[in-house]
């Protein structure tokens, strides 16, 4: 007994040695710059001469007092809400259409969805810039073509439309992600419950709100919170088509934390910034975690 | 005796020929250098040059791009690894020299026989300046002229060979030229990409005898009336007048070169790097050049300067300095800095090259005079982002020159208060 007891226990421990390079390769990437960050936003840092005095809360004081900082977090709301609402439901609705019988070439049609997804950002960013010019962009070509428009629209460079501008693009580029995992779910859903909901007289619309969306709600509250995470956390697509611009009404919180950092080389304030962008998420993403995701495991 | 006086006459020639070629061994050093991705492939050349001369002295370059040069030389220099060289944009040359980073190079410079003010240009050799003393040595310049189409002008009812001489002129030839229709503008007017917008910016405030910052630099100096105009006009040429492409405010300077080459523009605002693109686009195009214009007879015509300094960092070992000094002297002399600069020496000697006395670039050599580099303070990036905001909010319609003139005073004085 005591002989299986020791054998256990070194079993367990050998189990903890498994894992530890990749705990350390985490605490490595992860936590060391996270601590580094909590603890470089109670500093003023001079980065010339590398003096660092102990600021309190004031760079946190700063920032909130900064009309600047409080634009960028209501930018960043409506960048991730405008964001992640289109891009499932767009995504949603595809991989439902996508997933009826009656569509013909689904291997072809998930390839050419896919494109978005595949490219990089920053090719995509640049390939849209253009689309979207005021004097050579296709777009307002065609929709003055179509007399939708009598004058070009500065789609990126206008105070109304830039941050719409921006939102279409990560909708069309994130949207693939969610087909493929609402697709993959989709398939999931086992073939006899939907025959027996069918033998039971419930008509399509039925059998997917019945017995459909309740199997792969999980899947898609993850793709939801995935999506939010990514979405508030986003740099590459703002930071290429208009820098947070005209005048900061793009600029997000990734973008006002790297402007704070590289032009202003304000450390102390950068990483207060950071901070709040970490809380914010973490919240987010606790909650939703709380009461979204957890409920599904408590079915 | 005849025959023995041109014998003796001939070897002293041979002496001194020979001499002016020797090799100096006297000098050793393993120097590092830091340069721009751009000049890969060439510095090995120029140093197989300076070996001939200095066999003992060896350079490692090592080769960065434009993109987030600054941020390696600033955690280099936090981190003490710097290179012995360092081969830096003229903004960066007097923060690095106030935070004790860079040698003073006058002791070197006179120990060489080298006198800086005499061989450099005044305004190249200020972009190093600190306290009288000497902290960089220039090498390449460049200042913003007005570049411009001779055909467009002819098919506008323009004379070709009369440039623009005030701001003035090019709002009003800008309108003769923009009445041509079939999308051709008067005026590239660069309304995104920070530094290429605040190149303008800063050249119309200059021209309008306007500061960016106060003398001692502890506030801002640039929301005077003159700075206002100066603002407003450069926005009106947008909002008012109608000259400039509606893309205007997602136009970096890139952009506006290439709708120059492509002839939908008839003037923009740039330097002479831009030439080698533009003819490459368009081989048959007719440009016209001329010195930025003024204002009125008030202020001179001045631009904004921009440029490379090379820079000496305490890194480099007392033992080294001398051969760090005599390598980049040499890169910088009137030869040398035509090769190496790519684009303008800032070496007066150079004034004399054939390629700089004839031809496109004699325009540019002759506008070095009015340039005026940005001042030399370490928040400079962050003030040229605060500017860039404002002035673009000026172009969105978002705010008056005034308005975004002192919103940017505030955040300046702010910044520059911390």
């Amino acid at each position: 007994m005591q002989k299986n007891l020791i054998q256990i226990k070194r079993l367990k421990l050998g189990n903890y040695l498994y894992i530890l390079p990749a705990l350390l390769v985490v605490t490595l990437v992860m936590l060391v710059p996270l601590i580094y960050t909590l603890v470089s936003s109670l500093f003023k840092v001079n980065i010339y001469n590398n003096q660092w005095d102990f600021a309190g809360l004031k760079n946190f004081q700063s920032i909130f007092s900064d009309s600047i900082f409080v634009l960028s977090i209501r930018n960043t709301i409506t960048w991730t809400i405008g964001s992640v609402v289109f891009q499932f439901l767009i995504g949603f609705l595809i991989a439902n259409v996508l997933n009826m019988d009656c569509i013909r070439g689904k291997s072809g049609l998930r390839i050419a969805l896919m494109v978005p997804w595949v490219l990089p950002g920053v090719v995509s960013a640049l390939v849209w810039q253009w689309m979207y010019h005021s004097d050579f962009g296709i777009i307002n070509q065609v929709l003055k073509d179509i007399g939708v428009i009598s004058q070009s629209v500065g789609w990126l460079s206008s105070a109304d439309t830039a941050m719409m501008a921006a939102i279409i693009i990560n909708v069309w580029k994130m949207s693939p992600f969610v087909i493929l995992m609402t697709e993959a779910a989709l398939k999931n859903v086992s073939d006899d419950q939907k025959e027996a909901a069918v033998i039971d007289g419930a008509n399509s619309l039925q059998v997917f709100w019945h017995v459909k969306l309740p199997a792969i709600a999980p899947t898609c509250n993850t793709i939801i919170l995935l999506l939010t995470i990514w979405t508030m956390n986003a740099f590459t697509f703002i930071y290429v088509l208009t820098e947070g611009g005209p005048a900061h009404m793009t600029e997000i919180l990734s973008l006002y934390i790297y402007r704070t950092y590289f032009k202003s080389y304000n450390l102390g304030k950068a990483s207060a910034a950071s901070t709040v962008l970490f809380a914010f998420t973490a919240i987010v993403a606790l909650l939703y975690n709380k009461f979204v995701i957890g409920r599904d495991q408590e079915r | 005796m005849k025959k023995l006086v041109s014998l003796l006459l001939a070897a002293m020639m041979l002496l001194t020929i020979g001499t002016s070629l020797a090799e100096d061994t006297s000098i050793s050093a393993d120097l590092t250098m830091w340069t721009g991705t751009w000049n890969d492939g060439k510095m090995e050349e120029l140093l197989a040059e300076f070996q001939k001369t200095y066999p003992n002295i060896n350079v490692t370059f090592e080769y960065n791009p434009w993109d987030g040069m600054e941020d390696k030389y600033l955690a280099s220099m936090m981190s003490g690894t710097m290179p012995d060289i360092i081969d830096m944009a003229i903004a960066w040359c007097i923060p690095y020299a106030k935070m004790g980073y860079l040698i003073n190079v006058d002791e070197l410079a006179e120990k060489h026989g080298i006198d800086l003010e005499e061989t450099y240009y005044e305004g190249s050799l200020e972009t190093g300046l600190v306290d009288g003393k000497h902290y960089a040595i220039p090498y390449r310049t460049e200042v913003m002229t007005i570049i411009y189409n001779k055909e467009i002008f002819e098919k506008a009812g323009l004379d070709p060979e009369k440039a623009p001489e005030t701001w003035a002129d090019v709002v009003e030839y800008g309108k003769a030229i923009t009445a041509l229709g079939d999308g051709i503008y008067g005026f590239g007017l660069c309304g995104y990409g920070s530094g290429n917008c605040t190149a303008q910016v800063y050249t119309l405030m200059f021209s309008n005898g306007v500061e960016l910052l106060n003398e001692d630099q502890t506030a801002a100096a640039f929301n005077t009336p003159e700075g206002v105009e100066a603002l407003q006009f450069w926005a009106d040429m947008y909002l008012k007048e109608g000259i400039v492409p509606s893309s205007c405010l997602e136009n970096d300077n890139t952009t506006n070169r290439n709708l120059f080459a492509e002839g939908k523009l008839g003037m923009y605002m740039s330097a002479s790097y831009d030439l080698e693109a533009i003819y490459e686009a368009n081989p048959d195009i007719q440009l016209g050049f001329s010195t930025v214009p003024v204002f009125s007879d008030k202020y001179p015509a001045k631009a904004q300067a921009g440029g490379w300094d090379l820079g000496i960092t305490t890194a480099c070992e007392e033992a080294e300095r001398d051969a760090a000094f005599l390598f980049s002297a040499w890169l910088t002399n009137a030869e040398n800095a035509v090769v190496f600069s790519d684009t303008l020496s800032a070496n007066r000697g150079s004034a004399t090259d054939p390629s700089y006395t004839s031809g496109d670039l004699k325009p540019f050599v002759d506008a070095l005079e009015y340039g005026k580099p940005v001042p030399g303070n370490i928040n400079m990036n962050a003030i040229t982002d605060i500017i860039y905001n404002e002035s673009q909010a000026v172009l969105a319609g978002m705010k008056d020159a005034a308005t975004a003139l002192a919103d940017a005073e505030a955040q300046v004085n702010d910044l520059l208060a911390q």
